[in-house]
């Protein structure tokens, strides 16, 4: 039975529509994704791909090209929720160590706007930025997963966005805090001796008053 | 769904994050006032918790606090985490005898169980770490609350309390006698008020928690009388310290009083007579670093002085893990069998830079205790060596030759001559002369001799058998 044949028949019902965006997600499984495409979207089928898909340098589960700033974080928001709700639930891969649902979506959302940064830092960091000052915890601990994958790139900025979300106002059940400080401990993991030190000092530190994130680091607001 | 907190409980969660992080494995809660501000909360439950403890030992009245709830943090499975239970995640977070640091702790959870290790979503672990805090935090406030009410047990065995069974026989032997105030007298570090409190709580019985004033200054005079006299219905709330000491004077001569109370480092026998009536019905346990000339008919006096070695040892045990016998006797030699030294030295050997090797810290220790101590905690130390300096800088004020007895009873330390002592101290500094003078004028040694009652009654000296007494952290 070929990929595709074994895709056909999830689609019959056998397996959810969990199943599928999981394997999305692990992007081993192109041919299924072809086919989910194909079959649950006919208008996909034209023998000649659009500008748009051939246009990003590899094929993603969200197009952020295609979104505004709003849409993006709409998405983030609700993948939040979904991962909190979601959390515990029976495996949904067969799998005990697949993270929930929604924490799988949020970490290839995160991984989509870390490549965005990357690609645009203007315009990514502007949103990060965003995310970062809301008082929206699901905003805070996605802006905070990207920071792990923009620090292959930007470490500098990498670094003050995890520093600022761990340190930011608490806010009542979320877990930013926490997140962004796992972020800081992937740091940890590869940094110098001096750099180790200077982390370890910053993670559980105190924002001075009127502290922002702007893309160029945590600065003071003048009023 | 996962189970919700409070905001009172999510906030209290987020700052013993914060607080953990300065205090664990250091020796004594950060109260430096860049972190005021974050540990405002807890700090009230643990003085509501164990008021006097925590005033001598804030991270011991913290492991306290952890030992009285932990049987109310869920023992099942971590709601993320099959395998791993809220429990155990907390004893390995917040394990106050593990020398490593919070961070590394955290670190090393984050790995074990996260994606670093391949077993767990990583969110699922942050996830678990935040409710087991929440958990944590709710029982605490459930303590406070219990604490409030006057509902907690005993604690002198919960209190790492090291017997000291001489002493021990002294106060059950002066309690038989029929004596009503018994007063402990000791040096600074000498461990008076953990065994006041433990005596205390003897003859307290399983009732609730042992009332203890503390008179250290009028503040905490003034809050301590309130929360003893709140708690046997005497409203007293408008009223000023002295007022208040009047009442709980009235109380004491009563019936209606506690069996037992704790004064704990009363200054004066002047502040004593307020506090204390002459026959009191409750009875009475003193601590104090002078030596009271307590007048009343049915009162005796305890001298508390350093550990003997075992009882040291088995207190170095206490505090630092894994070392053999041998160690622990050379560690509480070091420390000069002091329990306040024994404390907070343990606390600087398991931390950086030392990290529990005993030899560089033994070694560091013989070429300058004062220094090797004096380099950890922060600026509200209540350590051993900022207790001396306390008491320095308040000497200061007195006459300028009280400070410089001191320094000639230091100075025998070194030269083991107070007649080379004093040619070096005092006749140098007199008339302006630099000539050492074989003996000394007869008003100088007048002057020299009123001094050293000074620091007698300061218990920094004790010029007895031997001579002089002294404890080498003033040095």
């Amino acid at each position: 039975m070929s990929a595709g044949q074994a895709a056909g028949q999830n689609l019959s019902g056998d397996i959810s529509w969990r199943h599928q965006y999981a394997r999305l997600i692990e992007g081993r499984e192109f041919a299924l994704i072809d086919h989910v495409m194909h079959e649950t979207s006919p208008e996909l089928n034209s023998p000649t791909p659009s500008p748009e898909t051939d246009s990003l340098p590899e094929r993603q589960l969200f197009n952020l090209d295609a979104m505004t700033d709003s849409e993006i974080t709409v998405l983030a928001e609700a993948l939040g929720r979904e991962g909190e709700r979601s959390c515990g639930e029976p495996p949904y891969w067969g799998d005990d160590n697949r993270p929930s649902l929604g924490d799988d979506l949020q970490f290839a959302l995160s991984a989509e706007v870390a490549r965005l940064t990357e690609r645009e830092p203007e315009r990514g960091k502007a949103l990060l930025c965003e995310w970062a000052n809301c008082d929206s915890g699901y905003r805070r601990i996605a802006a905070a997963d990207c920071a792990i994958r923009i620090a292959d790139f930007d470490y500098a900025f990498a670094k003050n966005l995890a520093i600022y979300i761990a340190n930011a106002p608490f806010l009542s059940g979320t877990i930013d805090h926490e997140t962004a400080r796992d972020a800081i401990n992937t740091f940890i993991e590869t940094a110098d001796a001096e750099e180790v030190a200077d982390l370890e000092a910053r993670r559980w530190s105190q924002l001075p008053d009127g502290a922002r994130l702007t893309p160029h680091g945590i600065e003071i607001e003048s009023d | 769904m996962p189970e919700r907190f409070t905001p009172a409980e999510r906030a209290l969660a987020e700052e013993l994050d914060h607080v953990v992080q300065h205090m664990v494995p250091k020796g004594v809660i950060s109260t430096a006032s860049s972190e005021k501000q974050d540990i405002t909360r807890l700090l009230e439950i643990l003085k509501e918790v164990e008021r006097s403890y925590f005033t001598n030992n804030a991270t011991a009245a913290f492991r306290l606090a952890l030992e009285q709830v932990d049987t109310d943090i869920p023992e099942q499975p971590a709601l993320y985490l099959p395998g791993i239970t809220t429990r155990s995640l907390m004893s390995r977070l917040f394990n106050l005898n593990d020398s490593r640091t919070y961070s590394e702790r955290h670190a090393e959870i984050r790995k074990e169980l996260g994606r670093g290790g391949g077993q767990a979503d990583p969110k699922a672990v942050q996830r678990s770490i935040s409710d087991m805090r929440c958990y944590l935090a709710r029982a605490l406030l459930k303590l406070e609350a219990k604490a409030k009410e006057g509902g907690l047990p005993p604690l002198p065995e919960a209190l790492d309390y090291v017997p000291r069974p001489a002493l021990e026989t002294q106060f059950t032997e002066a309690i038989k006698k029929g004596n009503r105030i018994i007063a402990l007298h000791g040096d600074a570090g000498t461990g008076k008020t953990t065994l006041a409190r433990f005596l205390a709580g003897t003859l307290f019985g399983s009732t609730g928690r042992v009332p203890t004033v503390l008179a250290q200054t009028e503040e905490s005079l003034h809050d301590s009388l309130g929360e003893v006299l709140g708690r046997y219905g005497r409203e007293v709330s408008t009223l000023g310290w002295r007022d208040r000491a009047r009442e709980f004077r009235t109380l004491l001569a009563s019936d209606k009083g506690p069996p037992v109370v704790v004064l704990d480092n009363i200054d004066t026998q002047a502040q004593l007579d307020v506090l204390v009536p002459a026959t009191p019905q409750s009875r009475v346990v003193v601590t104090s670093r002078k030596r009271l000339k307590v007048k009343y008919p049915h009162a005796a006096a305890i001298e508390v002085a350093n550990m003997e070695i075992e009882e040291a040892a088995k207190m170095c045990g206490l505090h630092v893990t894994g070392l053999v016998e041998e160690d622990q006797h050379r560690l509480a030699r070091a420390l000069d069998c002091r329990p306040l030294a024994l404390e907070h030295g343990s606390a600087c050997l398991r931390n950086a830079p030392y990290n529990s090797d005993l030899d560089a810290f033994i070694d560091a220790l013989e070429r300058n205790t004062a220094a090797v101590l004096e380099s950890y905690g922060d600026d509200e130390d209540v350590t051993l060596v900022a207790i001396y300096d306390l008491i320095i800088r308040q000497l200061a004020k007195k006459p300028a030759y009280v400070l410089r007895a001191l320094d000639i009873t230091i100075l025998i330390f070194a030269t083991k001559s107070l007649v080379e002592s004093m040619r070096l101290v005092w006749n140098s500094s007199r008339n302006g002369t630099t000539e050492p003078r074989s003996g000394l004028y007869p008003e100088d040694e007048a002057l020299f001799l009123k001094a050293l009652r000074i620091l007698e009654d300061w218990s920094l000296v004790r010029p007895h058998t031997p001579f002089f007494a002294m404890h080498e952290l003033t040095q």
